[in-house]
């Protein structure tokens, strides 16, 4: 079972029950293996940085890949994180060149055009020498499941075979981070804590989805069946966060165009343990999640509608920015009430 | 014809005892019944494919990782529908998906509603949801092709033709 504890990682609460995750191996090593890059990266100077920017210096700075679904359904997912990251000092540097990762479609109609399109993603990274930081679980999960069949000779090869064709190199070095991961354990929950100004005083609902957390095997996250990173991030900023059975289920949004119903009946369910639970919010890590939860609620009936966050929507309210700033007035569902909770601290 | 990877797919479903975790884990089996991982396993088992319909309707959501015999019924069902794809049986999902990649670099997430579900989308929608993401910007009737969409056409034309497939 040496697997099991490996992908579990351990997890380890601070005294007062409100500490950080740590412990998980994978974000150790991944830690480690971005020291190393940062210092690379300080040896060679990283000149463009320096000519943009010459007077910020930045600890934590990442290849930042949004995705489709963030550049449009849910942008306010996008704008929201470029805000948050650049008020923790976090920096982003978005693969403008970047294209789809494919998802389970393209792999399945062509696994090596979808290959070479996530290849070609890290590519972009590497060129910047950063690791990659999504924010959509499904880029998440896709990138990931390419870096990790890629690591076969054979199938490199032949990736390098095409990429090479537009002039680019697969090396693979990249590190694939998902934004909730790098505030959690790279930026650390302690920092995080100090930058709250805002009281929320919001019962939130965390909705984990899929793909940041199955298959465990290679997204090496938390702990699959009990996942405690996005609850203990909501608390840090001062959230209460309640817990409800269906928070790791799937909400059926990849399976929208091929049948609604079932989109349908797996948002209900959620929703139904969510107003069980007499939450004031739910919140998302993952654009398609997010979607899927906001719009079913104009199918079903039950009122009042429950808004639905993206995580970074609600961390950025806890530090100060503005509701404005963070793309509220995008979210389907309208935020009102919860904006109007908002106490200075 | 069995590629190579079929084959170890009859390896992995070989070690399958039938226990049924993965259907009840399935949260598209609790809602249809047509679909139902441990049979697809176990027809794997004796050599037939379930219909390519059955298959697509996996939510590649992962929750059957829970296989206490590690036979990952989620990467089987994803090789069977390669497989089919090569025999010709491509649904209008995956095929419209991948030639808007194709052509855009980004999915254009309207352009593949429409490109599946063709009109037949006003009925899905309600109007009231329609409304609310038009006053917020996000009903879209022109997108713009990715900066990456050259390359992207490029990797295409290589690897569509490596796969053997029509295009």
């Amino acid at each position: 079972m040496a697997n099991e504890t490996d992908r579990r990682g351990e997890m380890k609460l601070g005294k007062d029950g409100e500490g950080g995750i740590e412990g998980m191996n994978e974000a150790k090593k991944e830690v480690e293996r971005k020291e190393e890059n940062r210092k690379a990266e300080k040896d060679k100077g990283n000149e463009n940085k320096e000519r943009k920017k010459p007077e910020v210096e930045y600890e934590f700075s990442y290849a930042y890949f949004p995705g489709c679904s963030s550049k449009s359904n849910s942008v306010e997912y996008h704008i929201s994180t470029l805000k948050v990251a650049e008020k923790l000092g976090i920096e982003l540097v978005e693969l403008k060149d970047a294209n789809c990762c494919g998802t389970h479609n393209v792999e399945d109609y062509n696994e090596d055009f979808w290959l070479a399109l996530n290849a070609r993603n890290m590519v972009l990274a590497e060129d910047i020498n950063k690791d990659m930081a999504c924010i959509c679980s499904g880029c998440f999960l896709n990138t990931k499941k390419a870096k990790i069949m890629l690591e076969d000779r054979q199938r490199k090869e032949a990736v390098n075979k095409v990429l090479n064709e537009i002039g680019k190199n697969y090396s693979g070095k990249t590190v694939i981070r998902h934004i909730l991961d790098i505030i959690v354990s790279d930026y650390s929950l302690s920092k995080l804590r100090e930058k709250v100004v805002n009281e929320l005083g919001l019962r939130v609902a965390p909705y984990y989805g899929c793909q940041l957390l199955r298959p465990p095997e290679i997204t090496q996250f938390d702990d699959p069946e009990n996942p405690k990173a996005f609850e203990e991030l909501l608390r840090a900023v001062g959230c209460e966060v309640v817990d409800y059975p269906s928070k790791t289920d799937c909400c059926g949004a990849t399976l929208t165009l091929v049948d609604g119903m079932f989109v349908d009946k797996m948002v209900r369910k959620i929703l139904e343990d969510v107003r069980k639970v007499d939450a004031d919010c739910i919140s998302t890590i993952c654009p398609l999640c997010q979607y899927a939860l906001e719009s079913t609620q104009f199918k079903v009936k039950d009122e009042p509608r429950i808004p639905v966050l993206h995580f970074t929507q609600i961390v950025g309210l806890a530090i100060g920015i503005s509701p404005g700033e963070l793309a509220l007035d995008k979210n389907l569902i309208p935020a009102d009430k919860i904006v109007k909770g908002l106490i200075q601290i | 014809m069995v590629s190579e990877k079929l084959k170890m797919i009859e390896m992995e479903v070989d070690k399958c005892y039938q226990c049924g975790t993965c259907t009840g884990d399935c949260p598209v089996a609790k809602i249809d019944d047509s679909f139902n991982p441990r049979k697809i396993v176990l027809a794997t088992n004796n050599d037939k494919i379930m219909n390519s319909d059955i298959l697509w309707k996996c939510a590649a959501c992962f929750k059957c990782y829970r296989c206490p015999r590690d036979v990952k019924p989620a990467e089987v069902l994803g090789e069977l529908r390669k497989e089919l794809v090569k025999e010709g049986e491509v649904p209008k999902m995956a095929e419209a998906f991948t030639k808007l990649v194709r052509d855009y670099g980004e999915l254009p997430e309207s352009k593949l509603v429409f490109a599946v579900k063709g009109l037949s989308i006003i009925n899905m929608i309600p109007f009231e949801l329609v409304l609310r993401m038009f006053k917020v910007g996000k009903v879209k009737f022109w997108v713009r092709k990715s900066s990456s969409a050259k390359e992207v056409k490029r990797i295409f034309e290589i690897t569509g033709a490596n796969n053997g497939k029509r295009d």
